[in-house]
């Protein structure tokens, strides 16, 4: 194997411009495959806003209103949640672990002077992990905070930032009261502000929410957490029955509808991780492409190189060089070209996605109405780098090959007769 | 017989058909020292190539010490080009990015001997062809007496039943000429070389034990030269 590199490495020395610029094709073709990729990936965690780690398993049930007379029920009558809901709908189903509802409702947070509308969420501590709320100080409402009914507040660190007036270390609110309406709320934790969202959202127990809201308000939604519904058929069942049994609990028609809405983050994952799949299928193919231009331009060149060689290969043919070790000579030569720039290529890659990660994938971009990420965590992980690896070898080896067949089956007599 | 060739025939086939070989017949023993001359298109340089299996014929039987040369593979073709036979070329055909010693080395290293054993065996052979300080030096460093002892120790390193020479002096001047004759003639004596040279000048032939004559593709008159007074006017050893 070593005499083999030997070889290979007295030949490339001997054509170095030949070498420098066909390994510039390759090289550059694996640039712009790694930056495709990284770019995109950017693209889908800011789309998926790196909901990798968040609860995935989560229905989340919404009410809406009958869509026909029924039993005395008159068309378009709201339907409304309350806690007998939450309860009906976790012994619906022994797939349904928990279920928890949500009690909004909007009020002015104030601190001294400072005052700001914002939209008050009575929750329960998974919402974080279902919403995928980034704390950025503190803590998020707990199971105590639950128990104890506590009058507690998550806010967002723009709504925090206001509060304090022209103290911009917002993190300072955290242990301070705010007013919630008129009744004081202690700051325990500041989560990052929702980029599509226009207004401000707090936090505190659902139970401190029902105590305020003892009116009998309704609920905004009911979150399900379940298990054991693995394919889209077996969730559409499932989200069928639920609704039919919503609409008779309701006093509806079992076949309306449109008495209750379910959103099945699950399905929704699977249908995004597909379109996920699809569009890194896409950036492959893309990238693949602009290989493909450098495999030409090695494989041309590799067959200028037979040619100008056929002398040379007609001399160890009749030294006893069989068909076999100069087909072997001309791939692996290919290989080591293709593979050396290809490594470079990706390196310089990985690099242009580090430098578009620290500019572009850093800094929200303001579109108009709001500010939002485009990119997020550019760049390939460890298995890209791997895989583009392995499609180098085997550009290297396709590239390689036609030229490689061309020289090997030549006859030694017609290749010592060859000009030199 | 190390080589015996019955009715060997080759005809090239073009646009001409050319019936290059006409029913050679022709043995060679062991430790033989001959000559095959003929003028050019006399068939001789197809005959080398058939003898050194670079090309094949149409019919007839060619053995190497009893082996029967028909039907070869590329690569058993290799596999008997590199243990049967050493190569001597007019324009000695030296790999010119390698330096003398790596010439030397190629036959071993298509035989798989390992790196330090084929360079000890290359310095060897070159030392034994005067060439010690030449070793580390490219084909384009030297003189074409030097390329053609290189040429000869590649040729001699694999330890051949047959040396075939192709007009080695033809890119020589006479005094090289005859040094590299006189090379050739000591390894038949000393080493008991089995050597054909193919050439078209009487005064190379002069230097080989047994002169075969080709012309149009048939083996004519087989001298026997052990004086070396074939050819009269070489005989004081100017071979131009």
């Amino acid at each position: 194997m070593k005499d083999l590199f030997t070889e290979i490495w007295s030949t490339l020395r001997q054509n170095k411009l030949r070498t420098t610029l066909t390994g510039l094709a390759v090289s550059w073709g694996i640039i712009i495959i790694i930056v495709l990729l990284g770019t995109g990936n950017g693209l889908m965690n800011a789309l998926m806003n790196n909901s990798s780690d968040s609860i995935q398993n989560i229905m989340v049930v919404y009410p809406g209103s009958t869509s026909k007379a029924y039993n005395g029920m008159k068309e378009d009558t709201m339907i409304r949640f309350n806690d007998r809901d939450i309860a009906f709908s976790e012994q619906f189903s022994e797939k349904i672990d928990r279920a928890y509802g949500s009690l909004d409702f909007s009020d002015t947070l104030s601190l001294g002077r400072e005052a700001l509308f914002s939209s008050i969420m009575g929750v329960d501590p998974q919402l974080k992990n279902v919403w995928n709320l980034n704390l950025v100080s503190g803590r998020f409402i707990n199971r105590s905070d639950l128990k104890d009914k506590s009058k507690h507040i998550v806010i967002d660190d723009n709504a925090a930032t206001q509060l304090l007036g022209d103290d911009k270390e917002y993190s300072k609110i955290l242990g301070r009261h705010i007013n919630v309406g008129n009744i004081p709320f202690k700051v325990v934790g500041i989560v990052e502000a929702e980029e599509q969202s226009w207004g401000h959202n707090s936090y505190i127990p659902y139970s401190t929410a029902r105590l305020m809201r003892s009116d009998g308000a309704w609920l905004s939604r009911i979150t399900m957490e379940f298990h054991g519904l693995e394919t889209k058929e077996a969730n559409e069942k499932f989200e069928k029955s639920y609704k039919r049994a919503m609409s008779t609990f309701h006093g509806a028609d079992p076949e309306d509808t449109r008495t209750t809405f379910v959103s099945n983050y699950y399905i929704n994952n699977q249908q995004l991780s597909k379109a996920i799949r699809i569009m890194r299928l896409a950036l492959w193919i893309l990238g693949f492409l602009t290989l493909l231009s450098g495999i030409v331009g090695v494989s041309n060149i590799m067959l200028i190189t037979v040619k100008e060689r056929i002398h040379e290969f007609g001399i160890r043919k009749a030294l006893g060089a069989t068909p076999w070790s100069i087909l072997k000579l001309i791939v692996v030569e290919s290989i080591v070209i293709t593979a050396f720039f290809g490594y470079i290529g990706m390196v310089i890659g990985m690099g242009a996605d580090f430098f578009l990660d620290k500019t572009l994938g850093s800094h929200p971009m303001d579109i108009g109405i709001m500010q939002m990420y485009i990119f997020k965590n550019i760049g390939v992980g460890f298995d890209v780098a791997l895989e583009a690896t392995a499609l180098l070898i085997v550009a290297g080896t396709v590239a390689g090959i036609i030229p490689a067949w061309k020289g090997a089956k030549v006859r030694p007599i017609e290749a010592l007769r060859a000009d030199k | 017989m190390l080589i015996e060739l019955k009715d060997v025939n080759k005809t090239y086939f073009g646009a001409q058909p050319l019936h290059v070989l006409k029913g050679i017949n022709l043995d060679i023993d062991r430790g033989e020292f001959v000559s095959i001359m003929g003028a050019s298109g006399s068939g001789k340089s197809t005959l080398l190539n058939i003898l050194g299996i670079l090309d094949n014929y149409d019919s007839g039987e060619y053995r190497i010490d009893g082996k029967l040369i028909w039907d070869l593979s590329e690569a058993k073709a290799a596999e008997y080009r590199n243990k049967m036979i050493g190569f001597i070329f007019q324009s000695y055909n030296l790999i010119g990015f390698k330096t003398a010693v790596e010439n030397v080395e190629l036959p071993l290293f298509y035989q798989g001997v390992n790196r330090h054993k084929r360079h000890e065996m290359a310095m060897e052979y070159l030392d034994r062809l005067g060439l010690k300080d030449w070793v580390g030096h490219y084909p384009n460093e030297m003189s074409g007496g030097q390329k053609q002892r290189v040429a000869i120790a590649r040729a001699l390193i694999t330890k051949p039943d047959i040396i075939l020479a192709d007009e080695p002096t033809g890119a020589l001047d006479s005094k090289t000429s005859v040094e590299i004759m006189e090379l050739l003639k000591e390894l038949n004596e000393r080493d008991k070389l089995t050597i054909i040279v193919v050439t078209h000048e009487s005064g190379v032939a002069n230097y080989t034990n047994k002169i075969i004559h080709i012309k149009d593709g048939v083996i004519g008159e087989i001298e026997e030269n052990r004086l070396h007074d074939s050819v009269t006017f070489s005989s004081d050893g100017a071979l131009k």
